[in-house]
């Protein structure tokens, strides 16, 4: 039940996306419109299939009542959710739907990978997960995650954007994105927002490792590369406040962290043993 | 000096931490995983011990990475300690655009800005005065109004709490560091496997840790950990105990300091301030067990480990338990590791004429028996009975640990989040009012009105509204 | 009932003739036409066209196609035998449909003929000079106007290179009215330039000149504040969109000045629209990094794209406006039969408009 919730809203998403891309390409309006109330519909059916999960993961006693992420399936399906309920009220508080051809492809990516890669068996907690830190550190981090996505889709658009007006033949799409400062505006406040709960997430990620495994901080790969991402993102808010610098490098400063966030979100799984989802319950098909 | 303070250093600085700290997750590290390090050193011949002798295999306690971090500490000193507080440290705006006071300058220099505007009311300028302060304090600004001979001036601000986040996050981070450095210095990890029963005293505290009972749990028709915890009481270590080290039981216990159940995410404080912990880390298998049960054709039987079975084919004893058993190389039997993953018993089965003869049999798969004949090498046959379960002796893998710089860690995250948050999440903004009698008389005022944000285009909006709502009280 | 349509347009070779028309305003020459005796007649008089239309008696069409000749010679001065195009009925409906739409007009699909078409109308109902198929006719035409530039693609793009800069400012800066622009050089150029741009309501204008006089002259023109040459580079720093257009034989603002100036913006693009011939601003300009540097060229070049953008939908205008017009005449010749017949509006018929 739960996995045809989601095969509905990832039905639901790939629409969006192509119209997100319609959208981008055409001028009509009715494409924006759908592709607004389309997501829509996608979020609420991914958020009911969170609560059938939410049910079938509380059957098992060890598991109440606690957050079903303890999978790669749980986490996709998550994190896939957040980027678009994040979209959903960012580029509609600017009124910038036409980034959704940026941003709803990564959505896309995560939610797709779950479903064809991942195992939505629903598995009892391991003893070092259980505990209420289980429903703060995970989804703390992974809002971020989701954010710092939207954050790429909206750099993306920034270098485009760029590229097109300085190559002085601007081409349709040109006029169809939004203007360089305001890009690279949204770009920053996107990050400025994340930045702080991914700080958040970290630290509470601390605590509970203090509370589970008696140090604060390990160094261990999963830990290591959350502090590799959060370096590399300061080196992002330095350039932009405290250097003044704007554009194209803090673009590419902010992909890289981006491509952190990937990698301590996947990577680390096959550096890192403790801490890894292939370890220990909720693996990979 | 000022090198370590410009910000370009700064970034450098960040980037080769995130550098260093990213390539010790891909070399093996020894506080991890030892084994493969040393794997890795003979798998590498040339520059393996090239990157031991500079630390890659311990990479966050060497000195050049605690160094690294030293000086980003040392950096952010040297940056914060220059300007006074609040100090934002942003890169600075040309002149007329920042949020100083620009009520001093007069009115040409609002009128140069950005976000400004200028017209004129029919009030008296004590009423304008009031209308405008009225209409920004409706909208929770903080005000400072002043008459002279010239005019009245107003300057309205908002979330002016935002210029200490920068000051308040860094200087955290460098508590954070502090804290870190008291662990490295003070603080100690020891690793106690202690087997059921059994007691184990601590080098770095004088006490002494029993584990009266372990239990551990799988999930129904799987091999993942449901739960798994100790009862354990903790004593005094008394006057007498026996040198050898943390497995030898001392003889002679002090009193008892604590008793708890201990599991995974609840561990045991001890010590003052409660700051020694006690977790429950792991378990394995000792290698030990303390009964067999088998099924033969007399039906179930336990067998204890120095008690011979009479069968009808001669006498059978259990004699060996690998709880995670492997076929190795040269097919030979081998121990994988300590969890419960392949139990295999090893029985020896001294026949009637004499021959002993050994066999394996495993738990998980009764339709398997490999025989071991001399040389150790392993041939399957048919198991002559059922190996039912078997009873392992297991040992809890506590950890003690002391961190006394956890709460400084803590204070330090919770003033850096404090920072971050007011850093990024307010909105400060200003907007100055100067008002002076119109030249051309008849009792009305003219106004210029300046603004400033710390987010520029966000506030366009607020501003345009802010003048209008001024300018409708004429 | 006959509909009838003659007059001149700027396509046609001598343009003085229509300079002479076009100088009569519409509203006297339709009183004109209404003390010669005609009761339904309009007439469209725009720079760039002069044109007559009236509801004739079918048989009558020809003469009374002569008698506007003859009149609008009256009008100019000069003999028009012969030069004036004529149509009457099914293409008389289709050329007005198609001149509203802008298909007619030198700039193909420009917006203003479609306010122009409306005064036509409503001039000529003030004076009572309309029945109700020339009411219908005029509506019809508005309304078909609006569609082709709606469905197709005919009125995109920006056909002026002022346009063109204007909206490349708000494809960089987004909001211009938190921008500052300097206009430098202060002649015709700059003016026209200058008025584009505060037309948005800029932030602030400031002018620089080699003579200042000339540059406080505009600036008080445009309520923007005149600064002296020499802080040239100051400015630039100070503001988003430089304007060039100085009559100088060499670059006015040199690439050294434009590092200078960026290195205090805090990485905030500039851009810069040099309309000067010879050029004002040096290329080398436009490899700094934030820096927008665009010709007279440059613009031009993209105005033509956005013309052969819109040349490429004239097919599709012209079908649309065939079709309306067929439509029209069919309703017109069911009218005609004293049938009563409804036109209908939009694709799905939804909403219909009762003649009348």
């Amino acid at each position: 039940m739960e996995v045809l919730l989601i095969k509905i809203g990832f039905a639901l998403l790939s629409a969006s996306v192509v119209l997100s891309f319609a959208y981008l390409f055409s001028r009509n309006e009715n494409f924006s419109l759908w592709m607004w109330y389309v997501l829509g519909v996608g979020i609420a059916a991914h958020a009911a299939a969170f609560a059938v999960r939410v049910e079938a993961f509380w059957a098992i006693a060890e598991n109440r009542y606690y957050f079903p992420i303890n999978s790669f399936f749980g986490a996709l399906c998550y994190l896939g959710w957040a980027m678009m309920v994040i979209f959903w009220l960012v580029e509609g508080k600017h009124r910038l739907h036409v980034l959704g051809a940026f941003v709803l492809p990564l959505a896309w990516i995560s939610i797709g990978a779950g479903l064809r890669y991942a195992d939505p068996a629903v598995s009892g907690l391991v003893p070092a997960l259980q505990s209420y830190w289980i429903n703060i550190h995970p989804i703390i981090l992974m809002t971020s995650y989701a954010a710092f996505a939207n954050a790429f889709g909206v750099g993306l658009a920034l270098l485009i954007q760029e590229r097109q007006i300085k190559s002085r033949r601007p081409s349709a799409l040109c006029y169809r994105l939004p203007a360089i400062e305001e890009l690279d505006n949204l770009n920053y406040r996107i990050i400025s927002f994340a930045f702080p709960v991914l700080t958040v997430g970290i630290f509470m990620g601390g605590v509970w490792a203090y509370n589970a495994w008696g140090r604060f901080w390990g160094w261990d790969a999963k830990e290591t590369w959350a502090l590799v991402t959060w370096l590399i993102y300061v080196v992002y808010l330095h350039m932009r406040l405290f250097a003044g610098w704007r554009g194209r490098k803090t673009v590419y400063v902010s992909m890289a962290g981006f491509a952190a966030v990937v990698f301590t979100f996947y990577g680390v799984n096959f550096l890192s043993e403790l801490h890894g989802y292939l370890s220990g319950g909720g693996g990979i098909r | 000096m000022s090198l370590l303070r410009s910000v370009r250093f700064n970034v450098y600085l960040f980037c080769a931490l995130a550098a260093a700290a990213a390539l010790g997750t891909f070399l093996p590290q020894r506080g991890l995983a030892p084994q493969q390090v040393e794997r890795f050193i003979a798998a590498h011949p040339l520059w393996g011990p090239a990157l031991d002798f500079f630390g890659f295999f311990h990479l966050y306690s060497t000195g050049w990475f605690m160094g690294l971090l030293g000086l980003m500490a040392f950096d952010i000193v040297l940056c914060k300690l220059k300007n006074a507080p609040p100090d934002p440290g942003l890169a600075p705006l040309p002149p007329g655009e920042g949020p100083d006071s620009a009520a001093d300058a007069g009115p040409e220099a609002l009128l140069e800005r950005r976000l400004r505007a200028g017209f004129s009311l029919p009030m008296s300028q004590a009423s304008a005065l009031a209308h405008a302060r009225a209409v920004l304090e409706k909208k929770r600004y903080h005000i400072r109004a002043s008459t002279s001979g010239a005019g009245a001036a107003l300057t309205a601000s908002k979330h002016g709490l935002q210029r200490w986040g920068s000051y308040v996050a860094h200087v955290s981070l460098v508590v954070i560091l502090l804290g870190a450095l008291c662990r490295g210095v003070f603080g100690f990890e020891e690793i106690l496997p202690i087997a059921e029963g059994e007691s184990v005293s601590l080098r770095r505290r004088p006490w002494e840790v029993m584990v009266d009972k372990f239990d551990m749990g799988y999930y129904p028709g799987t091999l993942t950990p449901r739960f798994f915890a100790s009862n354990v009481r903790v004593f005094e270590r008394g006057r007498s105990f026996a040198t050898g080290g943390p497995s030898a039981a001392s003889s002679v216990r002090g009193r008892k300091i604590a008793e708890s159940r201990i599991l995974v995410n609840a561990p045991l404080s001890l010590g003052p301030l409660g700051l020694v912990r006690l977790y429950q880390a792991s378990w394995g298998a000792t290698g030990m067990f303390r009964s067999v049960t088998v099924e033969t054709a007399a039906g179930e039987l336990a067998l204890s480990p120095k008690q011979t079975l009479r069968l009808a084919q001669g006498g059978v004893s259990a004699e060996l338990f690998y709880p995670d058993f492997a076929v190795a190389e040269g097919n030979r039997a081998a121990n994988r590791s300590v969890e419960l993953l392949n139990p295999a018993v090893r029985f020896s089965w001294l026949r009637a004429d004499g021959a002993v003869s050994r066999f394996w049999l495993f738990d998980h798969w009764p339709r398997i028996c490999f025989f071991e004949d001399e040389g150790g090498s392993l041939h399957e046959a048919e198991p002559p009975f059922r190996l039912k379960a078997v009873d392992p002796v297991l040992f809890s893998g506590l950890q003690a640990a002391y961190d006394p710089g956890y709460y400084v860690v803590v204070a330090g995250c919770l003033g850096l989040l404090a920072g971050l948050s007011a850093l990024f999440y307010l909105h400060r903004r200003k907007l100055w009012i100067l008002m002076r009698p119109d030249p051309g008389g008849g009792g009305a005022v003219s106004v210029v009105v300046g603004g400033w944000s710390s987010r520029a285009t966000d506030f366009r909006r607020e501003f345009d509204d802010l003048v209008a709502a001024v300018r409708a009280g004429g | 009932m006959a509909l009838i349509l003659t007059g001149l347009s700027h396509q046609c070779a001598e343009l003085e003739l229509l300079e002479l028309l076009a100088a009569a305003q519409a509203a006297s020459v339709l009183g004109k036409l209404k003390s010669a005796g005609w009761e339904r007649v309009t007439v469209l008089s725009t720079c760039n066209r002069f044109e007559i239309y009236a509801e004739v008696e079918p048989e009558a069409a020809a003469r009374r196609l002569d008698e506007l000749e003859a009149f609008a010679g009256k009008l100019a001065g000069v003999d028009l035998k012969g030069k004036l195009y004529r149509k009457r009925d099914a293409q008389a409906v289709e050329h007005l449909f198609a001149v509203a739409s802008g298909l007619d007009s030198m700039v193909i699909g420009e917006g203003e003929i479609l306010g122009q078409v409306k005064q036509a109308y409503e001039a000529a109902l003030g004076m009572r000079l309309t029945g109700k198929v020339m009411n219908v006719l005029w509506q019809r035409a508005l309304y078909v106007g609006k569609l082709v530039r709606s469905q197709t693609a005919i009125a995109s793009g920006h056909t002026s290179a002022a346009g063109v800069a204007v909206e490349l400012a708000e494809k960089i800066f987004g909001d211009l009215s938190q921008c500052r622009v300097l206009v430098i050089g202060a002649g015709a150029m700059a003016e026209t330039a200058a008025k584009y741009f505060l037309s948005e309501k800029v932030a602030q204008l400031y002018v620089a000149n080699r003579t200042f006089d000339k540059a406080e002259l505009l600036a008080a023109r445009f309520k923007g504040q005149a600064v002296r040459w020499e802080s040239l580079t100051e400015t630039v720093a100070h503001v988003d969109v430089v304007l060039s257009s100085t009559g100088a034989d060499k670059a006015v603002l040199k690439r050294e000045q434009v590092e200078i100036a960026m290195s205090g913006r805090q990485g905030r693009s500039l851009f810069i629209i040099d309309i000067a011939m010879p050029r004002d601003v040096e290329e080398s300009v436009h490899e700094l990094e934030h820096v927008y540097l665009y010709t007279l060229k440059d613009l031009k070049e993209i105005v033509d794209g956005h013309i052969q953008q819109r040349r490429r939908e004239q097919r599709r205008a012209e079908a649309l406006v065939k079709a309306r017009a067929q439509e029209f005449f069919k309703w017109l010749d069911a009218s005609r039969d004293g049938v009563r017949a409804d036109l209908k509006h939009g694709l799905d018929g939804a909403g219909r408009r009762a003649a009348e």
